[in-house]
């Protein structure tokens, strides 16, 4: 089911949670959004639900609006971030709610429920009360319980963030699959750009109740609009613009007359330690496995520079004197948003 | 390794000789001396008169619980779950009925309703009496609601709302979330409620005494055996009666809350009002509600009115006489239980509080080796009827030594702790223990325990982090089960009815004797307010003199 928002806005009284978004998910697709803290990211997708009113503006699923249709109408299973999962049920009950709720026959009840136990691994655990559960455990009956109703939109609302990072890097792993699988319109809602880009097909990235930007994972992390993007998907340095151009390491690079208000925007990677170069002083030294982070110091500037760990070459100490190249390719202009 | 005897141990144990000698064997004193004391026989004419009576007591609490639980779920959604102008003000109103007691709404009932009452003889022309059972129904009712309110709607300002959303996003009606999430997991509350209406309305002997009429129950035939027909063994009969539905009662809803609590792992901080209300339930919610109101603002209101009318019913003309009367003509009469009574919550509040908050946090921190059984000690009184507690004291304290002398010494003469204010002061605190305990605890599990290791971890000796720590964080919890305690001392009369003398006299006491004595209504009106602004206003005082600003809104919200 294709979802498309047109204009949508929310406000709580003065304050705008949502401004002027427009965007569309294509049927099967998974799309994240991705931004920090209170930049609305939930409130759009509870609108979705049609748990939260719009101020103004235009829902439809599949071309019909659904503004006023009720929450419990739009097939649009939500998985929260607290789980919220029922404290008085079981897992069984849990799982099995939204077919009880439509008076669905026992025994065919009885089948989904176990199918779903099974796909969830969680094969033996449908007596067991949900307070007696793991936190990886009620993820998993609070997804099954999701999926059950055969929901023609899916909506995960930062589902992984009260796991460890092992296990969220499995989960996250399982819903991809799953979702690929059952092919549902699904939106996920994450603060994490890791998560965001691993799972998504395409990223929308949100700040202060607006869209920034929508692309594939690729598009976001190579070609970011604005200096935010930029910094929020990956590490980035920027170099100010003084006329056409802006300065570079030494060199002189032009910046097309679009990116008026804008920057150079080069991430760590792409600056390599050469023999010749700018010359600069490192600063700070974080190993991070499979590469090393360095904080160089130059005239006017600091610098961070990725640079693979297993290399001799780039193995620097602090107080070291380093030469910097670039691959001008790699620079990208940014607007300063 | 040296085994050596800590504080801890030395608190725990006079704790613990406390609650069992103050809380709990009074207790068992009725129950052994009503089965097997001494005194006259027992008939079989006796125990069919106590049968029909209990009947009659239980029939009133079944309708009592239902309707107060009902109300208070009503008034629960509606004043929390909806949003609309001067919510925080209704909020308020329901408090109302907390300054008085139940017996006091009689004053405005017997002024509408009553044979010279406006709405039935002046209005209508009718000529018919109050008195009987739907006139105690009608009064409990009043305070009961308030009671089933505050327990409910404490309960629902926390809960987690997202799991309603959750339903609704699977596709669950608006009364299947009503019916199969909203109500069930309030369900641990809403049975603490009934049981506290239940057995407030099994203790009552005062209102059905007051406006019950040929209606007796069995707390008021209570009353009526020990200052009426002084006999002793059957009252006590007639107590242990009374005992087993209300300990059953209590039984049960421990067990089934203990067996469903629902924890919320995180605190939730979402509006837990409706997003969606219809508008036609949202009128049928409201008017129910403002009913209410109405009814617990005409009931003070018409106090007043009494209170400067020279005769209801015959003469509506304004006067001051009834206050001159009560506070000028003779202090001894009105005045001294007035103070009497203020002292007496005074010192109730602080012990019980005192008591019952240190005893609360050494349980629930796991500090003391025989917690359950402490727990359960102190909690005995909370399943007892006032009356019945106060006839333990009475049955108890009869010897000397505390009443372990009846077995040491049985040629001393009684009456060494009965008639001393001492024993009053006692069987107040006691009684309140179990109320401060609960409120700490609620209070407790917000805070995390880890506070006080990081004290102990920067270095701050066990004495240090009691003092700075842990003792700052218990303030809310003692000041707050303080207030409760002093109300609820300002207003009760069943604990000390039987062991107060002359000299110690509080201004419950004289304000149910003065009703039930036939005084006109004036008196007993300019008392009834009096008891309940001075109530009021001392709470607010302790609330200022805690808290400061913004007391105010901390008394609207002392449910908490």
């Amino acid at each position: 089911m294709k979802i498309e928002m047109i204009h949508v806005n929310k406000n709580y009284k003065e304050v705008m949670a949502v401004k002027d978004v427009s965007l569309a998910i294509e049927s099967g697709e998974m799309m994240a959004l991705l931004g920090p803290s209170g930049c609305g990211k939930s409130t759009l997708l509870r609108m979705i639900a049609g748990l939260t009113d719009m101020s103004s503006g235009q829902i439809l699923f599949d071309g019909k609006d659904v503004s006023g249709v009720s929450a419990q109408k739009r097939k649009a299973a939500m998985v929260f971030q607290s789980y919220a999962l029922f404290p008085h049920m079981n897992v069984y009950e849990n799982i099995a709610f939204s077919l009880t709720i439509k008076k669905s026959k026992k025994d065919e009840v009885c089948k989904r429920v176990d199918k779903i136990l099974e796909i969830m691994e969680l094969e033996g655990l449908g007596k067991r009360s949900v307070q007696e559960l793991s936190g990886g455990q009620r993820q998993r009956v609070a997804l099954g319980r999701a999926i059950i109703m055969e929901p023609d939109i899916l909506l995960l609302d930062e589902p992984l963030s009260n796991l460890d990072e092992k296990l969220r890097v499995l989960m996250r792993q399982s819903i991809k699959k799953l979702q690929q699988h059952l092919g549902i319109t699904s939106l996920y809602v994450t603060h994490d750009q890791e998560e965001a880009m691993s799972i998504a097909d395409r990223i929308t990235v949100m700040e202060m109740g607006s869209v920034l930007q929508t692309g594939t994972p690729k598009e976001i992390y190579f070609k970011p609009k604005s200096r935010f993007v930029a910094e929020f998907v990956g590490q980035a340095n920027f170099f100010e613009r003084k006329g056409s151009k802006a300065l570079v390491l030494g060199q002189d690079v032009f910046l097309p007359a679009s990116f008026e208000d804008g920057f150079a925007m080069l991430r760590p990677e792409n600056i390599h330690f050469t023999e010749s170069g700018v010359a600069g002083r490192v600063r700070l030294k974080e190993e991070l496995g499979l590469i090393t982070r360095y904080q160089i110091t130059l005239e006017n500037q600091s610098l961070m520079v990725d640079a693979l760990s297993n290399q001799i070459e780039n193995n620097y100490r602090i107080g070291d004197v380093v030469h910097l190249s670039f691959d001008s390719s790699a620079i990208i202009p940014v607007q300063n948003s | 390794m040296k085994k050596y005897v800590s504080p801890t141990n030395i608190f725990e144990s006079i704790l613990f000789l406390f609650t069992l000698y103050f809380c709990s064997l009074p207790v068992l004193s009725v129950i052994i001396y009503g089965i097997g004391g001494q005194g006259r026989d027992i008939t079989g004419a006796d125990c069919l008169r106590i049968l029909s009576l209990l009947k009659n007591s239980i029939l009133l609490a079944f309708g009592v619980t239902i309707a107060a639980v009902l109300l208070g779920v009503i008034a629960t959604f509606a004043l929390h779950r909806i949003e609309f102008k001067n919510r925080g003000l209704l909020r308020t109103f329901m408090l109302l009925p907390l300054v008085n007691p139940a017996f006091v709404g009689s004053i405005s009932f017997i002024m509408l309703f009553g044979k010279r009452g406006l709405i039935t003889h002046t209005l209508l022309g009718l000529s018919i009496s109050p008195f009987g059972w739907h006139g105690i129904f009608f009064l409990q009712l009043i305070g009961s609601t308030t009671l089933a309110y505050l327990v409910i709607s404490g309960a629902v300002r926390n809960s987690d709302v997202s799991i309603e959303d959750a339903a609704r996003s699977l596709g669950a009606s608006e009364k299947a979330v009503l019916l199969k999430i909203t109500l069930p997991v309030m369900m641990p509350e809403i049975s603490a409620a009934a049981l506290l209406v239940f057995l407030g309305s099994m203790a009552d002997f005062t209102t059905p005494l007051v406006i019950g009429g040929n209606y007796r129950t069995l707390a008021a035939d209570l009353y009526i055996l020990i200052t009426g027909r002084y006999d002793m063994k059957l009252a006590c009969l007639s107590g242990v009666v009374l005992l087993i539905p209300c300990f059953s009662a209590f039984i049960a809803q421990r067990y089934f809350s203990n067996k469903k609590r629902y924890l919320t792992d995180q605190t939730v901080n979402t509006s837990i009002e409706y997003v969606h209300v219809k508008p036609w339930v949202k009128r049928v919610l409201l008017t129910a509600v403002s009913m209410m109101l109405f009814l617990f603002i005409i009931n003070i209101l018409f106090v007043f009115a009494g209170a400067f009318t020279v005769s209801w019913g015959s003469n509506y003309t304004f006067t001051l006489a009834h206050f001159k009367t009560a506070f000028s003509l003779d202090a001894q009469k009105y005045v001294k239980p007035l103070i009497n009574s203020i002292i007496l919550s005074v010192v109730a509040g602080i012990g019980s509080s005192l008591i019952g908050v240190l005893t609360a946090y050494g349980i629930q921190r796991g500090r003391f080796r025989f917690g359950r059984l402490l727990d359960t000690l102190a909690m005995m009184p909370a399943a007892v009827p006032g009356i019945l507690f106060g006839i333990g004291y009475l049955v108890t304290f009869k010897y000397p030594l505390f009443g372990i002398g009846r077995f040491i010494f049985p040629e001393l003469p009684p009456l060494i702790l009965l008639g001393t204010s001492m024993i009053v002061y006692l069987v107040c605190i006691a009684r309140n223990v179990n109320l401060s305990m609960k409120n700490c605890y609620a209070l407790l599990e917000h805070i995390d325990p880890d506070i006080e290791n990081a004290a102990v971890n920067l270095g701050a000796s066990k004495i240090q982090t009691f003092g700075w720590v842990v003792l700052p964080l218990l303030k809310d919890a003692f000041i707050n089960s303080y207030i409760k305690v002093f109300s609820a001392t300002m207003t009760s009369l069943g604990v000390i009815i039987f062991l107060l003398m002359p000299k110690n006299k509080v201004i419950v006491q004289v304000l149910f004797q003065s009703m039930t004595g036939g005084l006109s209504l004036g008196v007993p009106a300019v008392l009834a307010l009096a008891l309940s602004l001075v109530t009021l206003l001392l709470m607010l005082l302790f609330n200022v003199l805690a808290y400061g600003k913004g007391a105010w809104g901390r008394l609207r919200r002392f449910d908490k």
